[in-house]
């Protein structure tokens, strides 16, 4: 418990904001996961795995991701993360939450 | 779906935390080699271990995880301080145990309910009046009874006693119930194995039988091929179409279920026919379902207006009917379990509960002394800002993770105990109970650990919450809690004498009963008689009875070498038999209002008195010219005492009818009395007849059971075959109980009481050793909280014995106070067990001998002590400050 800061807990939120938006698009394992994030915010996101799996492990915990060992494309045993239907109903609340955020944030800075 | 999901996911590292570490190493693997593959040359790494405990942590149940952390913690210092574990361990074990065995006995002897459907729903029929159970009704009254309202069903059942019955090679005679095919569905019971009775079988009166689970291992070793075979009662060929559930003992409390066959089939196995229109004769027990068991009072008014118009004879006993609940099963007439052992067992677990308390006050000093040991460990933590709630939730972990090791060992101190009383008590009982550690006694066990916790992990507890950070980081300064805690285990050490007080008084009192029981005169002389009891119904005899047997018998066993003298009663004292209690009226007395004048008769050989040992007060014994129809009869003193006071018993006559037949005797004799049924009981008014006489006077009827009593010169237990052979030579195909002892029979009408003063005994004894120990521990303590005062004393001249004096003086004056406080509890407790008590009166002498026995514990609990007091060298005592 102990070495939960403050910057990991905003971490956390905006984390599992792009994991379940990535999860959207179908059965990943956790690489995929974090390289389609990488990529498609054209590598301005890094995504460590120190980060990764305890937010899958807490998805997971609040029931809004599961998980299946499955054979990947190269043959090796890998954990696929599929989003469950709570999963998306939260994704869609985080998605309005975040965009009122980004908003009134526009808004302090003067960019709207 | 997604919330057990989640949980699942949350509990999985739990239980199969290697699979889990597993897992997460191949998905980092996987994650770190794909990145490889990628980006050859820059592959991030991250710390996986970092990473594992990180994720480890947000997965266990987060408040488990100091839980775990304050086991491993009191494991740890429980394993550090073995003996202190070991002393700790063994007295909450014994506590709980004696607690959980007794509880296992009260639970299966008085608290299970039958083993049916809803057994709170069922009733049994009975005739109006105080007495229970009563007589029972006829085929007709149940047939006018049967779709009375309110009830689910209302089913019959008869039975047959001493039943001949052949199973292959099993010749035996039993006791069958004959029930009507509705009696199984109406308990609600189904098949072990095969079926049960039903209402077809009864219809068409099918020879078939269900056989419980003990006879179907007993005779069958539990083949399956027993389902199908024929047994053979009275002549008549059964099918056995099924076998009952082995929980299933019989509707009565205490009472042995063999099998059972149609009601309408007990005509063949040679019982009062129960035939429809037949005679009247009162032979069924009505057993009844209730549709709503709150309705009870409401159904039983309906069901007795039905009877009244439909049945009532006028007489006293068939006024009308009343029902009574029978979760618990009919009680029995002689042998009322709830009656026996009901107050004596409650009375047990007071005692078990006093042991537990005396326990967790020794483990609660124990305890203290201990966390004034670590008070310096607790105050370091405690400055490097442990919390005080953590502290003391460490301690009642420790204290809980003591009472679980406890309760696990005391568990498995009441199995082996269970199984060694169980040898103890009366057979029926305990094929009833059977006394598994049942689900009922786990959770009674946890629920006592549970409460000793509480009385005796509280007091550390609170302690260590209070601990002063000052004092003992001190070098050398004396903590200033331990001072104050002082009050506290002296206390509790005074409570303990108290108990254990208690306990000793009434230990005392149980065996000083047993003592007086067993010292009882029971009117003849018990050593070296033989007894053997010769049972002719359901044998070849049944029809002649044994009178032609007699003379015989008596001669046979009497050139027994070793046997001084041979006598034939249908009963004898302690031992049992046969007697006969029929109505009389005495010439010359007028009997009260409510006096019944019922008499029991034994009919006795002439060498009988002489025998047994029995003194002649006035008159004569029994001739062999006493064989006529004239009748004859020797009276007792109590029937001397009760019927003739002044006048003269001699010559007097006494007069009882059975149907159309009257019987005369003239009393020729006085005897002393002997307590026949039970040594407790002072003897009732009885008479004897000459056995001589049955055949020849029709009031008797038949002999149909006798026995043989011989008085032999030496214990030899040869004898006892002799005369088993001596009986077979004569009677080769009666039933035969014995031979035994009197003294044999004496002592297991006593095993109640042997049972209960040894457990008292034992109780009175761990409470002495925890006392002990308790007293031991508080005066050592003391004593090397004193070295210092002592070495000063010493070094200013004070002499051994008043050194020893001062250590002598501590102990004393606590054990003075617990005998003070504990007396008026062990006369209280005295009162309460009054019921099991014998002859004893109002006895203080236990009260004053359980303390003496105490100061010896206290001279002795100090002994060591004092031994380290006055080893105490003056010159280091004082450099050690």
């Amino acid at each position: 418990m102990a070495n939960r800061s403050p910057r990991n807990e905003l971490l956390a939120g905006t984390m599992d904001l792009l994991i379940l938006q990535t999860l959207t698009l179908g059965r990943l394992h956790g690489y995929a996961i974090a390289r389609h994030i990488e990529r498609s915010s054209d590598d301005l996101l890094r995504v460590e795995q120190g980060s990764l799996y305890p937010a899958l492990e807490r998805l997971q915990r609040k029931g809004l991701v599961t998980s299946t060992w499955d054979t990947s494309p190269t043959g090796r045993r890998a954990r696929y993360y599929t989003i469950t239907a709570s999963g998306r109903k939260r994704l869609g609340q985080k998605i309005s939450a975040f965009d009122g955020l980004s908003l009134a944030i526009a808004r302090v800075l003067g960019r709207e | 779906m997604s919330f057990f999901d989640a949980l699942r996911h949350r509990l999985r590292p739990l239980f199969r935390s290697r699979e889990f570490d597993r897992e997460m190493d191949e998905e980092f693997q996987h994650h770190m080699d794909l990145g490889v593959q990628e980006f050859p040359g820059h592959a991030r790494f991250g710390s996986r271990a970092f990473y594992k405990e990180e994720r480890r942590h947000m997965t266990v149940l987060s408040w488990l995880d100091p839980l775990g952390q304050d086991l491993r913690y009191a494991w740890r210092n429980l394993r550090r301080t073995p003996g202190f574990t070991a002393v700790a361990v063994l007295s909450l074990a014994i506590g709980i145990g004696a607690n959980s065995a007794i509880f296992s006995l009260i639970y299966s002897i008085l608290l299970r309910p039958l083993p049916v459907s809803h057994p709170d729903h069922l009733v049994l029929v009975q005739h109006a009046g105080p007495e229970l159970p009563n007589d029972g009704f006829s085929f007709n009254e149940y047939r006018a009874l049967k779709h009375s309202p309110g009830f689910r069903a209302l089913t019959a059942r008869g039975g047959g006693d001493h039943v001949p019955i052949v199973a292959g090679p099993v010749h035996s005679t039993l006791s069958i119930d004959a029930v009507d095919g509705n009696f199984f569905p109406t308990l609600g019971l189904e098949a072990e194995r095969g079926r049960l009775i039903t209402p077809e079988d009864e219809r068409t009166r099918a020879p078939v039988v269900v056989i419980s689970d003990g006879l179907w291992a007993e005779w069958f070793d539990r083949a399956p091929s027993a389902l199908g075979s024929t047994i053979t009662m009275r002549g008549t060929a059964f099918t056995v179409i099924g076998v009952t559930p082995r929980a299933f003992a019989g509707l009565e409390d205490g009472g042995q279920f063999s099998g059972a066959i149609p009601l309408g089939t007990l005509a063949l196995v040679g019982g009062t026919p129960v035939e429809d229109g037949a005679t009247d004769s009162a032979v069924i027990e009505i057993v009844g379902r209730l549709s709503d068991p709150g309705a009870l009072p409401g159904v039983a008014k309906m069901l007795d207006a039905t009877y009244r118009s439909c049945c009532a004879r006028g007489d006293s006993q068939s006024s009308g009917v009343q029902l009574t609940t029978i979760a618990h099963g009919i009680p029995l007439w002689k042998f009322d379990v709830h009656a026996l052992f009901g107050r004596l067992l409650v009375e047990l677990l007071g005692a078990a509960g006093v042991v537990l308390l005396a326990a967790c006050a020794n483990l609660g000093t124990l305890l203290l002394a201990r966390a004034s040991a670590r008070e310096r460990e607790l105050a370091v933590r405690l400055s490097l800002g442990a919390s005080r709630r953590r502290l003391a939730g460490q301690m009642l972990v420790e204290s809980a993770l003591l009472a679980g090791l406890g309760a696990g060992a005391g568990l498995v101190l009441a199995h082996w105990s269970l199984r060694v009383i169980a040898h103890r008590l009366p057979d029926p009982i305990v094929d009833r109970a059977g006394f598994a550690l049942t689900g009922e006694v786990l959770v009674f066990t946890a629920a006592v650990a549970a409460l000793s916790v509480i009385l005796f992990g509280a007091v550390p507890a609170w302690r260590a919450t209070r601990t002063n950070l000052i004092g003992p980081l001190n070098e050398g300064g004396r903590s200033s809690t331990s001072r104050r805690a002082g009050w506290l285990d002296r206390s509790i050490v005074v409570a303990q004498v108290a108990l254990a007080l208690v306990l000793v008084n009434g230990a005392g009192s149980l065996v000083a009963t047993l003592r007086s029981l067993r010292n009882v005169d029971g009117g003849f002389s018990s050593e070296r008689l033989l007894s053997v009891e010769l049972d002719s119904r359901g044998t070849p005899y049944e029809s002649g009875g044994l009178t032609a047997f007699t003379d015989r018998l008596v001669t046979r066993a009497a050139a027994i070498p070793g046997v001084r003298s041979a006598a034939l009663s249908e009963a004898a004292p302690i031992f049992g038999g046969r007697s006969w209690a029929p109505t009389i009226t005495v010439e010359g007395y007028t009997p009260g209002a409510d006096e019944g004048m019922r008499c029991i008769f034994d009919a006795v050989s002439p060498a009988y008195f002489s025998t047994m040992g029995i003194a002649l007060r006035r008159g004569r014994v029994f001739t062999e010219d006493d064989r006529g129809s004239g009748g004859v009869a020797i009276v007792n003193e109590a029937f001397a005492r009760q019927y003739f006071r002044d006048r003269d018993a001699l010559g007097a006559t006494i007069r009882t009818v059975r149907g159309a037949d009257t019987l005369l005797m003239q009393v020729v004799g006085v005897v002393a009395d002997a307590r026949y049924q039970d040594l407790r009981v002072p003897a009732q008014p009885m008479a004897y007849l000459p056995l001589a006489q049955f055949k020849r006077i029709p009031v008797l009827g038949q002999l149909v059971v006798v026995t043989l009593t011989v008085r032999t010169v030496s214990d030899d237990r040869a004898l006892s075959s002799a005369l088993r052979n001596a009986v077979l030579t004569e009677t080769p195909d009666a039933q035969i109980y014995g031979p035994e002892t009197i003294e044999a029979s004496i002592d297991a009408s006593l095993n109640r009481e042997t049972l209960t003063a040894e457990l008292a005994t034992l109780f009175g004894a761990v409470a002495l050793v925890l006392a002990a120990i308790g007293l031991y521990g508080v005066v050592s303590y003391r004593v090397a909280q004193r070295t210092r005062e002592i070495g000063v004393r010493m070094a200013l001249g004070a002499a051994t014995p008043a050194v020893v004096w001062l250590v002598f003086r501590q102990a004393l004056a606590l054990v003075t106070i617990g005998v003070l406080v504990g007396a008026p509890l062990a006369f209280g407790s005295g009162k309460a067990i009054a019921a099991e008590l014998y002859g004893l009166g109002r006895n203080p002498f236990f009260v004053i001998g359980a303390g003496v026995v105490l100061l010896g514990v206290a001279v002795a609990a100090s002994a060591i002590p004092a031994r380290r007091a006055t080893g105490v060298d003056p010159m280091i005592a004082l450099r050690s400050d």
